[in-house]
């Protein structure tokens, strides 16, 4: 089981990492991409340019690679080391991989020393541009004779403008896979933590001046899964998730609990009695329940309870949100039983129409699940042991038979917990249901990918634990299954 | 249904027994699909809604499309528009016509395309063995990671606004629908067919084929397909009501087959957002595609009962 377990949790993490390169690549690949809803927006004026675009690609950092884009989301960009935009070197704890020799060392106020040869002017300004043939960050010791000494003001890509020690005019010093770096002063790090990463990471490395990234994210694997861009602008989504889970969870649990409450006396009446009316009656049942689309039905339930009833005359429900605002409407069932807004009363009665929605779709499955594993257990010679030695029918069917058609139908309810977080999209948008499926749908509705993205990862994710969960119970409830 | 005839039945089919080739394996499959009577009437029902979807152009009084009367919007029933009309004044009940035929025109693409992409699949993984099924039925697994439907959401949202060459603009969504249900929708029969042809590789006649010198490609066309038939066939069948409502559902929450072109998915969208209104109108598409899932689902378990070669004819 062990050995087993191993194995299992080494395959787990290679079909999420597969999976979650497969939606980063995917979402950022696909013809639509992130950033194609820009253009729908407004009127031709209004519309975005093309330099607008290029801004908001390299603010949002679309314009790197897809690779360490890719690493970035995942990973984060905190172990990058040199925080190059902000150009601060920042304290550094336990391992970091940093990108020296280079630029990365250099910030605003920092002495330098450099040798080189003028170029041309800068255009917009008109400062003269050295090409930096050797440059050192925070020199310490004797300055050799040919080299300048200077002051940097700006740093910007490779470039950085200084001002020369005694000399009024200010220089850019433009620097170059050629220059050589000295740096060996510049980090005021603990030693011997860090590793060089300069070939892949340095402005001049395999992936060049792609590498210039904030440096304060942790990667979605570590749980910060960033900031949205529309849905709820500029929050933390992990502060928005949590904000909607409650709801989601809530909707899942009320209808996973009536489910089972009606699927398992169901599916056990109907396997007692097979061929019954009763089972005649649940058989159709279950066939409509599973054809059923759960938006009509959603939709039909808001047309009778909601409108019709309202039309009646009769105590009306509440056609969605999770709450009231205000006090409710005379005549409305939430009037008649005088509650509160925002009171238990008031979210029980707002649960009640997504829950049924809900929960016919797993009655009907969970009951025909039921009702065939009952039927499997009735054939066992066990259940016919039960009932020769003399024990009542109810004990027969409760104790020996039940008991072990529950079983398989628990394994099926563990593969719903996926669905616990990610809610149910359509259930949710129809009811106004401020849960992680309306989120979703709203994320996608507004382009706000990265939304998007941290929700298929934690389905995937849990979908695997989910699994995992699901085969170890089989072992446990099951003797004979055994994985070796 | 009398004594008598209930002898006679018997005693034909004992002759059928006795001289098998008098009756062909589609009449004995059809002769005990009758039995199943909600399944006949699926399949009316379904016959009923191909025919119409087919016969559109003749039996629909108005375009679905192009025919929009301003002075008629949200009209409710007449002798003029048999349902109304819907928002912008076109006749509800052609284009209910014309949303058949789209749906089903999709829902057998999609089933066909990857039942035959999953069987092909599926039979390879399971037939070869080795590292090809062990590369496949990774990609199942991974596949079967991300739940459903926001993938398909995620997709069909990313695809919006794609232009195909050679594709009407307004039935670009068709087209990107269908494909995207494809891709994600061989994974079961994949897996099923690898059960299967892993248990068929093993039984005798598969033995006796390969020591017969059979080579691989006619031990899979002769035996191995045949024998993965009907499974295959009743898995297509219950597809084909899962492919309906799960168009449906995309079209309704605004990321399938986009407006104007009518799928009944997307006139529910249209029609619930007219609920107080014009309530009725909800209810017309959302039955067509209830009525579909279902006939399909009563066809599907009438074709399971009529094909599983162990019940007794």
């Amino acid at each position: 089981m062990t050995s087993y377990l191993i194995r299992r949790f080494i395959q787990m993490g290679i079909v999420v990492l597969v999976a979650t390169m497969a939606i980063y690549g995917i979402l950022n690949l696909a013809p639509g991409g992130p950033m194609a809803g820009l253009n729908q927006i407004g009127d031709r004026r209004a519309r975005f340019s093309e330099a607008d675009k290029a801004r908001l690609a390299s603010y949002l950092g679309l314009d790197k690679p897809l690779v360490l884009r890719y690493l970035v989301w995942l990973l984060g960009d905190d172990w990058l080391g040199a925080d190059y935009m902000s150009l601060s070197l920042r304290p550094a704890d336990g391992v970091r991989f940093w990108a020296a020799p280079g630029i990365a060392y250099a910030a605003g106020g920092y002495p330098i020393w450099y040798i080189g040869e003028q170029t041309g002017t800068r255009e917009s300004d008109g400062l003269p541009i050295i090409a930096a043939t050797k440059v050192w960050i925070r020199p310490t010791g004797d300055k050799p004779a040919e080299a300048v000494a200077a002051a940097i003001i700006k740093v910007d890509g490779g470039d950085m403008s200084v001002d020369v020690t005694g000399n009024p005019q200010d220089v850019v010093v433009s620097t170059s896979p050629e220059t050589e770096w000295d740096v060996s002063t510049a980090p005021a790090w603990p030693d011997g933590n860090w590793v060089n990463v300069s070939w892949l990471f340095g402005p001049y490395g395999l992936l060049g001046r792609h590498a210039h990234f904030h440096g304060t994210s942790h990667g979605v694997a570590r749980l910060d899964f960033g900031t949205s861009w529309s849905v709820a602008r500029g929050q933390p989504i992990i502060e928005v998730m949590q904000s909607r889970l409650d709801n989601t969870i809530t909707l899942m649990l009320a209808s996973t609990i009536l489910s089972l409450v009606v699927a398992i006396p169901v599916g056990v009446f109907s396997a007692v009695k097979q061929y019954s009316r009763l089972d005649y009656i649940v058989t159709t049942f279950t066939f409509f329940g599973t054809a059923m689309p759960v938006f009509w039905l959603a939709i039909m339930l808001v047309l009778i309870f909601a409108i019709k009833f309202r039309e009646w005359g009769l105590p009306y429900m509440p056609a969605g949100g999770v709450t009231s605002v205000r006090t409710p409407p005379a005549g409305s069932v939430l009037a008649v039983l005088n509650a509160a807004p925002g009171g238990l009363l008031d979210k029980v009665v707002h649960l009640i129409l997504p829950t049924v929605t809900l929960s016919l779709l797993h009655m009907a499955s969970w009951s025909r699940y039921m009702r065939a594993s009952m039927l499997d257990v009735l054939r066992q010679d066990y259940v016919r042991t039960a009932r020769a030695k003399g024990l009542a029918e109810r004990l027969v069917i409760v104790k020996h038979a039940m008991r072990n058609a529950l079983i398989p139908l628990v394994t099926i309810v563990v593969f719903t917990i996926p669905s616990v977080f990610g809610g149910a999209t359509i259930t949710e948008t129809i009811f106004s249901w401020r849960g992680m499926g309306r989120l979703y749908f709203d994320a996608l509705g507004a382009d706000d990918w990265p939304v998007v993205m941290v929700f298929l990862f934690v389905s995937a994710v849990l979908t695997v634990i989910a699994t995992l969960v699901g085969d170890i119970l089989y072992t446990l409830v099951d003797p004979r299954i055994r994985y070796d | 249904m009398t004594m008598t005839e209930e002898r006679n039945v018997d005693v034909l089919d004992a002759e059928g027994l006795l001289t098998p080739e008098k009756e062909s394996q589609f009449l004995v499959v059809w002769r005990r699909f009758r039995r199943h009577r909600l399944a006949v009437a699926g399949l009316a029902v379904i016959t009923l809604f191909i025919l119409m979807g087919i016969f559109a152009p003749f039996l629909a009084p108005y375009d679905p499309i192009a025919d929009q009367d301003p002075y008629r919007k949200n009209a409710p029933p007449s002798a003029d528009h048999l349902l109304g009309t819907d928002e912008i004044g076109r006749d509800v009940f052609s284009r209910l016509l014309y949303a058949a035929r789209i749906s089903l025109t999709v829902a057998f693409v999609v089933t066909i395309a990857s039942e035959l992409a999953g069987a092909l699949l599926g039979g390879i993984s399971g037939f070869f063995g080795g590292w090809v099924d062990a590369a496949i039925q990774r990609v199942v697994d991974f596949l079967l990671t991300i739940p459903l439907l926001p993938l398909l959401l995620a997709f069909s949202s990313l695809l919006r606004g794609i232009i195909i060459p050679g594709v009407p603009t307004q039935y670009t969504s068709v087209v990107v629908i269908t494909i995207i249900l494809i891709a994600f929708g061989w994974m079961g029969t994949c897996r099923l067919v690898r059960g299967m042809v892993l248990t068929l590789r093993s039984l005798d006649f598969s033995e006796a084929a390969r020591a017969l010198g059979m080579s691989n490609g006619r031990i899979i066309v002769r035996h191995m397909i045949p024998n993965a038939m009907a499974p295959i066939i009743v898995s297509a069948t219950l597809g084909l009501g899962g492919v309906i409502v799960l168009e449906s559902a995309l079209s309704f929450l605004g990321f399938g087959v986009q407006p104007p072109v009518p799928t009944w998915g997307n006139m529910l969208q249209a029609a619930q957002a007219g609920l107080l209104g014009q309530p009725a109108k909800v209810f017309y598409p959302g039955l067509a595609i209830f009525l579909t899932s279902l006939a399909f689902n009563y066809v599907g378990d009438g074709l399971r009962d009529a094909l599983d070669p162990r019940l007794k004819l």
